[in-house]
């Protein structure tokens, strides 16, 4: 008995000095910090947007989980559920400066691996919870748990992200793996919380099945209502969300409610939007905006279109080059490949002239940007001579180049998704008039980008995305020319592994800027990527009741009204023009038609 | 190998009164036909040119390229353009261009005149453009030589291998019998249209590839009707006697037993051919089938969906499949008729 007491006492004590010595290692804020909370930056949401309203869209595919991590989470539903919801940071859209979102002020240490965050105290979870220090740490068990499968984000939040140190129930560090740039340590640590409150036994071994159809709380203003599995998914307005006393986020998130109804054909959607069942229809592919977004219903103004260039930061798209295919070695062959891909003709035809040349490995980065590169033009002249120095001098029967074996030259280009069909159709046309057999071969979907992988083709045509900056190591440096990378071009060159590790350790942005541009001629020099279009904008149509502010979007605007996630949410329904609109219709009268072409900026210009 | 005997030649005499079975034989195999030398109806490359006295006659020739012609450019020669710049010189050299001067690939496009562009007789588009700005007639002549070829190849494969193994079926029986049975049921069990959506998406076949994948799973219809017939004749007289001198499996299979049961084989095919150009354009239509840009009339039916404003590309294919479906069908039903033994029995 008296054993058993003194065990007790020596474990309270003993859990007591540990509980101090946590708290003692906790106190210690570095005093000297220096604490922002961001430039004061104008705000961009309109004041007279109105609130409330159901705002109706479509979805071409219901989802196949509510879980925003593990298997099948990352699919284009996610938006919905966790991309657009507030983290620490928010970038301004326009200046791309840090703001407070749920951090009101942040440090940075010495070391260039720390960032200190201050949470907002009125920042509450969805369903009411407060959202505490404690969610933060929650979040690497989450993204670190095996149960939640998810090996990439496991890597990311153990290898990129080390780790927290929590100081009190609104102050921590998060540490990065390596040092970086301010506006790269914010990019990287800007993370968003998961609810601790939500799994209180941790993430369970069956997570992926048993959360599969459970939505968690989020930081956001929308969260998941009502479903119908495969049929509707219904998006609520959180009850005064803490965000408001936010400057940055007011007159944003306007409506109640959102509607996605999952109709899986395009055309029949469009059906839909023209009934006026669906509010806003994306129209960023030429052939359904020039072609299908017209009619009487535009004519009389019923539904209106509006289109935003904006300043996104446009990936490389191309055509890619496998360096390892024997053909593709000879230089001559390249160039006169580059020579031969006519895609001024593809825009102008199957583009309808809306997409842009891109004229090199990306565009929209800013000084990053190489500022008179320019991508080869179409002059079957000049891809002849190129081609009769890699010995295909003679012409075939059938106007394709022949050497001297009698070997044709046939470039077999893969693609992965049919819309792009009309746009391939067009090089291949435009090749023969180099004496290039340009040979297209579809690969469907997923599948293709798996075989571009794997990297077996010979040419693939293909876009990628981009961040704010633009990355070189995953695409030319030869650790990654090797299968299951994005070294599509299987590009190995030491000079190059050399520029792309200083561009990637500079901190100096003219210096990294400068290094940026020799890679990005080296890489033009190569020719083994043969940059094709940037697509510089975004548009909608939308019935006239759906208000757009004066400027449409911001720079960053990939969608103008939420339609496929919820992004800044600028957008708002008029319910009096709505009524207005209804009886319009049924009396036959009519609007002035509205067709609004802006540019992002172009005040400034 | 089969002389025509009285039988047969009354079942064509009989055939020929059907008459719109018979006119439509007689307007499809013209098809057919005309469909083998398309190039020289629609077509890009001129049927003739005469320049500086010399002829020239590319549709079948190797390619000639615009210096031939006194032009700067080293690739093939715009027809079209060169017959127009020789009537403006006026020098005597003179292109003579196809009825449709364009090619299903070639895209048309004026810089003004976004496509789908509407039917236009200076255009030479008599049917209008599709999406991409490609004539729909060429591109409807193509899609329907390949639809044609696709069903007429896939039909005698499939046959071929069905009516040999149906036969062997039949004559056989026994355990070789009960196997094929089991094995034909499990594999018609297969949901074929998928199993060719996966492999198609997999693999990206080339046009006889294609061809292959469908004989695959369309081989197993007419065995049963060809191992009921051939069980039936087995029995007969003639069998037996043509056993008892000694033919072998084969020569009583091929020259005595199939000749009995050609009927069958005859009456079926047309519904073949529906039945595979139907598939080749649901397969098109969903994107499953031969790899863009090869004409399609799958193609056109979804470009046709899409465009519901672009009227003449929907119209004219839906047309163009309602017309040779129909034929086919006309024809099935006189061969059908002209083949039906109850014509020549007292028991009707």
């Amino acid at each position: 008995m008296k054993t058993m007491t003194f065990l007790r006492a020596s474990l309270k004590t003993g859990l007591g000095a540990l509980l101090l010595s946590s708290l003692a290692q906790a106190a210690a804020l570095p005093t000297n910090l220096n604490w922002t909370s961001g430039p004061d930056a104008p705000l961009f949401a309109d004041k007279n947007a109105k609130q409330g309203g159901v705002y109706n869209l479509r979805l071409s595919t219901f989802p196949l989980t509510f879980r925003t991590i593990g298997p099948d989470s990352n699919g284009s539903f996610r938006p919905f559920l966790l991309d657009g919801q507030p983290g620490l940071l928010q970038m301004h859209p326009n200046t791309r400066e840090y703001l407070p979102s749920l951090a009101t002020e942040w440090a940075f240490d010495d070391d260039q691996k720390t960032v200190y965050f201050k949470l907002d105290k009125t920042a509450r979870w969805s369903d009411g919870a407060d959202i505490s220090t404690a969610d933060f740490e929650f979040l690497f068990e989450y993204m670190r748990s095996d149960n939640a499968k998810a090996p990439w984000y496991k890597d990311y939040y153990t290898n990129s992200i080390t780790g927290i140190t929590v100081y009190d129930e609104d102050t921590f560090a998060l540490h990065s793996a390596d040092r970086l740039p301010q506006d790269d340590l914010l990019a990287r640590l800007g993370a968003t919380p998961r609810p601790k409150h939500f799994y209180p036994n941790g993430l369970p071994k069956d997570f992926v099945k048993r959360f599969n159809w459970k939505a968690e709380p989020v930081t956001g203003p929308y969260v998941l209502g009502k479903v119908k599995k495969g049929k509707s998914i219904e998006f609520v307005k959180v009850k005064d969300w803490w965000g408001y006393n936010n400057p940055y986020y007011q007159n944003r998130y306007n409506v109640d409610r959102v509607r996605l109804k999952i109709i899986r054909d395009q055309d029949v959607a469009m059906k839909h939007f023209e009934k006026g069942s669906i509010d806003a229809f994306s129209m960023i592919l030429p052939g359904v905006w020039h072609n299908q977004g017209k009619g009487p219903l535009y004519d009389k103004g019923f539904i209106e279109k509006s289109w935003l260039f904006n300043d996104t930061p446009q990936g490389a798209t191309g055509v890619w080059l496998n360096l390892e295919n024997p053909l593709m070695q000879d230089a001559n062959v390249r160039k006169g490949i580059a020579y031969s891909i006519n895609v001024d003709k593809m825009i102008e035809t199957a583009l309808f002239g809306d997409y842009v040349h891109l004229q090199s490995f990306g565009s929209g980065k800013g000084i990053y940007d190489h500022p008179n590169m320019k991508a080869k033009p179409f002059d079957p002249k000049l891809a002849a001579e190129y081609f009769s120095k890699a010995g295909y001098d003679t012409l075939g029967r059938d106007g394709i180049r022949v050497n001297a074996q009698g070997e044709p030259l046939v470039l077999v280009m893969n693609y992965s998704w049919k819309a792009h069909s009309a746009r391939t159709a067009v090089l291949r046309e435009e090749a023969k008039k180099a004496g290039l057999d340009l040979q297209l071969n579809l690969v469907e979907g997923a599948t293709g980008f798996k075989a571009a992988l794997e990297k077996k083709h010979q040419a693939v045509f293909q876009g990628m995305g981009s961040g704010m900056k633009p990355a070189y190591w995953q695409y030319f440096h030869s650790a990654n020319a090797k299968p299951q990378t994005n070294n599509f071009t299987n590009y190995q060159d030491p000079e190059m592994d050399k520029l792309i590790d200083a561009y990637d350790s500079e901190f100096n942005v003219e210096k990294k800027a400068e290094l940026s541009h020799q890679i990005q001629e080296k890489i033009m020099a190569c020719d083994c990527f043969i940059p094709t279009y940037s697509v510089p904008y975004t548009r909608l149509a939308h019935w006239r009741y759906v208000r757009l502010p004066d400027t449409l979007g911001v720079g960053l605007s990939t969608a103008l009204a939420d339609e496929s996630g919820f992004e800044y949410g600028l957008f708002w329904l008029d319910d009096g023009m709505k009524k207005e609109t209804l009886k319009a219709k049924k009396s036959g009268q009519s609007f002035p038609a509205v067709n609004r072409v802006e540019k992002h900026g172009a005040e400034s210009l | 190998m089969f002389s025509i005997n009285p039988f047969t030649q009354k079942k064509l005499t009989r055939f020929r009164q059907i008459k719109r079975s018979y006119y439509s034989f007689i307007l499809l195999s013209l098809l057919i036909l005309l469909s083998c030398i398309a190039e020289v109806f629609v077509n890009s490359k001129a049927l003739m040119v005469s320049y500086q006295g010399q002829w020239y006659f590319p549709t079948y020739t190797g390619v000639n390229v615009g210096e031939d012609f006194g032009l700067d450019y080293a690739y093939e020669v715009d027809y079209r353009v060169l017959a127009q710049t020789f009537s403006e010189e006026d020098q005597g050299n003179w292109v003579l261009m196809p009825p449709v001067p364009w090619n299903a690939f070639e895209q048309d496009f004026d810089g003004v005149n976004y496509p789908p562009n509407p039917p236009s007789w200076q255009d030479s588009h008599y049917l209008g453009t599709d999406v991409l700005g490609r004539d729909v007639v060429a591109r409807l002549v193509y899609g329907f030589r390949i639809a044609i070829w696709f069903a007429l190849l896939t039909l005698t494969l499939c046959y071929s291998i069905g009516v040999v193994i149906g036969c062997l079926m039949g004559y056989m029986g026994g355990k070789f019998d009960l196997l094929m049975q089991r094995g034909i049921e499990i594999w018609s069990m297969v949901p074929f249209l998928y199993v060719i959506m996966i492999l198609v998406s997999i693999i990206q076949p080339s046009f006889f590839l294609f061809v292959l994948i469908n004989v695959m799973f369309g081989w197993m219809g007419i065995t049963w009707y060809m191992r009921t017939l051939t069980y039936k004749e087995k029995a007969r007289e003639y069998v037996q006697a043509a056993r008892a001198q000694g033919a072998g499996l084969w020569r009583i299979i091929l020259k005595h037993i199939l000749p009995n049961t050609m009927v069958m084989i005859v009456t079926l095919a047309p519904f073949g051919v529906v039945a595979n150009i139907s598939a080749l354009t649901a397969l098109d239509y969903l994107g499953l089938g031969l790899m863009p840009p090869t004409p399609s009339w799958g193609d056109l039916l979804q470009q046709g969906k899409s465009n519901m404003d672009a009227y003449w590309i929907g119209a004219s294919v839906v047309s163009a499949i309602v017309l040779v479906l129909t034929m086919v069908t006309f024809i099935g039903e006189g061969v059908r008729e002209a083949f039906d033994p109850k014509k020549y029995t007292r028991y009707r």
